[in-house]
């Protein structure tokens, strides 16, 4: 369940968003992170897609460096799990569970199936988790849709994100996870097109999520 | 919105309230901080706002004498409790409670696995069990005991049987095969039913109805006591089991499997929950609505063709298996073969031509008895999470499924939304599954599934169906449906609820039935 949410429908172009927040302020919120690298998180991407695949490269191979000089990338989490998907998501109920059971202060990330996002929010929302940002990523042939909802001060940074990084925002999405825990506040919707040419739309849409306590 | 409270309680009655509540199950286990845990007892996926449903606490007992504690405390307060026992109802209203404020008590904590009895095949468990906990307690102890599980793996054995759920293996109807049930009673009595009203009953769990009225189904979709405890019988494992699935090229083609299962399921040859699923059920495991379609409103029938094709499904698809000694599948096979093969194009499919297509893949395991959540895919078809389920009960005859199909479809399509439906065969009935799905974040979506729900309630009733089941928000409409007689069936439920619980504590509105200082209230 969202918070009230407040609909900012824009067409974004990179100049639109150069104004609210640009590069800088993108660095800003990521170096505060850096320096609280302990939060634990549980990635979840389902087995089956390109795109997962993808964002979940990004947490494993971040997750496995040790210095880290780039602004953009994601800080290496103490305790950091990948869970794959494959196909039925009753195998990560129980995960959900145990770590949201043991971890009050952790982070739910992923990017799935809008059904398993559903099975997984629910079970997190039991032990007092709670959506911080959702897009929707809709493939539609010769352009892709993406729907952002995300704290006000985040979610046009989020979008430029996503703008400019074409067809990697699967990639993108992941390394600007730390700067959405450390986000507040009420969720706003911002809605942009990209276009992109995607030879093969299989996911149809795909769902990016973050949830953590209140 | 604020927190509701109950209705005509006032902020001080429900501290006082909330306060002995800790007392009786102890602090950590009263929810009352709307952010950081009611929001999971809403049902955010349904027609209406999740604020008409928003409780106002939530307790979890861990024991009987809690629950009875807590019983008291609703009594002298007067507070209204809605008991979820896992909790997982979406379709039908989630863990929500029927009306906002209520407190919702939640019984997942009592999670204890009571007694397996491997030789006599059942299991007695509390409500928190869930599917996936009896089937992997099984499994740990090498038990060669299958369970009959309800789609969703996290749904329970206690709150699926409370509100007549349904399965796929040849233990289905769950609850035919509950057998002894404890219950308490709004004024804290605690009641064995059926032989466990012997003291140290040796049969309990064997024989369900005991001596005088059986009165397990009482306790069933409705509000007249809080079952603790249930007995469930378990099929044994048989030496062979072998699923099958029929494709149906055309829509018509629902009349004749019908038709042609109907003797095969009343002669046992096909012994298990079988069904007949539509294409676009089916087509959700795997795929999305908008790769084929990003048009508005149901999918036009070239484009059903081409999912049909690519994905090679029917228009309809049968899924039913057989169970027990080798010889004996083999003789009834023939018999399922020669039947199907008189519906022309009807394609059969076995386990080695459509293994690793996820939409047989679960429904395999569905109907032996192996808990997922696959079925859930079904969110997916048009993304927003919405659903909720229209679910009448048909006769298992061809004639008959074809006009709440027609009755169906063509008002699903008046509203712009897809058919998506299955008939789950049980006996002589099928329950008829229709599940509505639309986009919860398009306010425009949600009013007009809500108006077409409630149209569906009219159009069936006119033509002398019922629902079997159904979602908070038309409970009310649905009880009024059911009105032979000036409601005399309702009229001698509410004698009941006023007797069983006067005070009028136990989920209030509950199928409709409400107690009597709440009664003339609703609108
Ligand atoms: C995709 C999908 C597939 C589904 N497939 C199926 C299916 O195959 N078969 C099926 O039956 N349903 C199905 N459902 C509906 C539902 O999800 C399941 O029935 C689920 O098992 C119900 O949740 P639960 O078991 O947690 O019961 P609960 O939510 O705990 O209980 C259900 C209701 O029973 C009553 N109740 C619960 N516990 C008690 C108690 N201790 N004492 C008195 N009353 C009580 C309450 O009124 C409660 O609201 C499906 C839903 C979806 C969304």
């Amino acid at each position: 369940m969202l918070t009230r949410r407040t609909f900012l429908k824009t067409t974004l172009g990179a100049s639109t968003l150069a104004a609210t927040a640009g590069s800088a302020g993108v660095a800003a919120l990521q170096s505060t992170l850096l320096n609280n690298n302990s939060v634990p998180v549980l990635v979840f991407a389902d087995g089956g897609y390109e795109q997962t695949l993808a964002f979940s490269t990004v947490f494993s191979t971040i997750s496995s460096s040790t210095s880290n000089t780039d602004p953009l990338s994601t800080p290496s989490p103490t305790k950091q799990t990948l869970s794959h998907i494959d196909k039925d998501v009753a195998a990560q109920i129980r995960e959900v569970d145990d770590f949201c059971g043991t971890n009050a202060d952790g982070v739910l990330i992923g990017l799935t199936r809008d059904s398993d996002f559903f099975i997984l929010e629910h079970t997190a929302a039991q032990h007092g988790f709670k959506l911080q940002y959702k897009g929707v990523h809709d493939f539609r042939g010769e352009f892709m849709r993406h729907q952002v909802s995300a704290p006000e001060t985040l979610a046009p940074v989020l979008a430029d994100t996503l703008n400019k990084a074409q067809h990697s925002w699967p990639q993108q999405l992941a390394r600007i996870a730390p700067t959405i825990v450390q986000a507040q506040g009420e969720l706003v919707d911002v809605e942009l097109q990209t276009t992109l040419n995607y030879q093969n739309d299989e996911p149809g849409y795909l769902v990016s999520w973050l949830l953590k306590t209140v | 919105m604020d927190k509701p409270l109950p209705q005509g309680i006032s902020a001080q009655t429900f501290a006082a309230a909330v306060s002995e509540f800790k007392d009786a199950v102890g602090a950590e286990y009263v929810f009352t901080d709307d952010k950081a845990h009611l929001r999971s007892y809403r049902d955010a996926y349904s027609t209406l706002d999740d604020s008409n449903f928003a409780p106002s606490a939530a307790v979890a007992p861990k024991t009987v004498e809690q629950v009875q504690a807590v019983l008291a405390v609703a009594s002298t307060h007067k507070i209204p409790v809605w008991t979820i026992s896992t909790g997982k109802n979406f379709a039908y209203g989630g863990p929500a409670p029927r009306k906002a404020g209520y407190v919702v008590l939640d019984l997942k904590r009592m999670n204890r696995i009571i007694e397996v009895n491997e030789k006599h095949g059942y299991a007695v468990v509390e409500p928190g069990v869930s599917y996936q906990d009896l089937y992997d307690y099984l499994q740990a102890r090498g038990s060669k005991l299958w369970i009959d599980c309800a789609a969703p793996a996290w749904g329970g054995i206690v709150g699926n049987t409370s509100d007549h759920g349904a399965g796929y293996t040849p233990y289905g109807d769950h609850l035919l095969m509950q057998c002894g049930m404890e219950v308490i009673l709004a004024d804290g009595t605690v009641v064995e039913t059926g032989m466990g009203g012997v003291p140290n009953s040796k049969t309990n769990n064997l024989y369900k109805y005991g001596i005088g009225p059986w009165v397990d189904g009482l306790f069933t979709q409705s509000n007249f006591g809080v079952i603790t405890k249930m007995g469930i019988w378990l099929m044994h494992e048989p030496p062979g089991y072998m699923p099958f699935m029929v494709t149906l090229p055309r829509e018509e083609d629902l009349e004749l499997i019908t038709d042609i299962m109907l003797p095969l399921k009343l002669n046992m040859v096909i012994a298990n929950g079988a069904l007949t699923a539509d294409l676009l059920w089916e087509a959700s495991m795997s795929t999305t609505k908008r790769q084929y379609y990003t048009g508005t409103g149901p999918v036009p029938d070239s484009i059903r063709k081409k999912i049909a094709s690519d994905l090679k499904l029917g228009m309809w698809n049968f899924y039913a298996a057989l169970y027990g000694p080798p010889p004996i599948m083999a003789n009834n096979w023939k018999i399922i073969e020669a039947a199907v093969m008189q519906i022309p194009g009807a394609r059969i499919y076995l386990d080695e031509e459509r293994k690793g297509d996820t939409g047989w893949d679960y429904r395999v395991k569905l109907m032996r008895g192996i808990p997922n959540m696959t079925e859930f895919s079904l969110l997916n078809w048009v993304g927003g999470g919405g659903h909720i389920n229209f679910s009448p009960i048909s006769a298992a005859d061809g004639k008959d499924s074809m006009s709440q199909f027609h009755m169906i479809r063509e008002r699903a399509h008046e509203y712009n939304f897809d058919y998506i439906g299955e008939f789950l065969i049980g006996w002589r009935d099928q329950h008829h599954i229709f599940m509505l799905m639309f986009d919860r974040m398009s306010d425009d979506e949600k009013a007009r599934a809500h108006e077409l729900f409630g149209v569906l309630v009219e159009d069936a009733a006119k033509l002398g169906y019922g629902e079997y089941r159904t979602h908070l928000s038309f409970m009310d409409q649905i009880a009024d449906t059911y009105n032979y007689n000036d409601r005399a069936l309702w009229r001698m439920h509410e004698t009941l609820k006023d007797s069983l619980d006067p005070v009028g504590i136990l989920s209030p509105g509950k199928m409709g039935i409400w107690p009597e200082r709440m009664r003339d209230k609703q609108s």
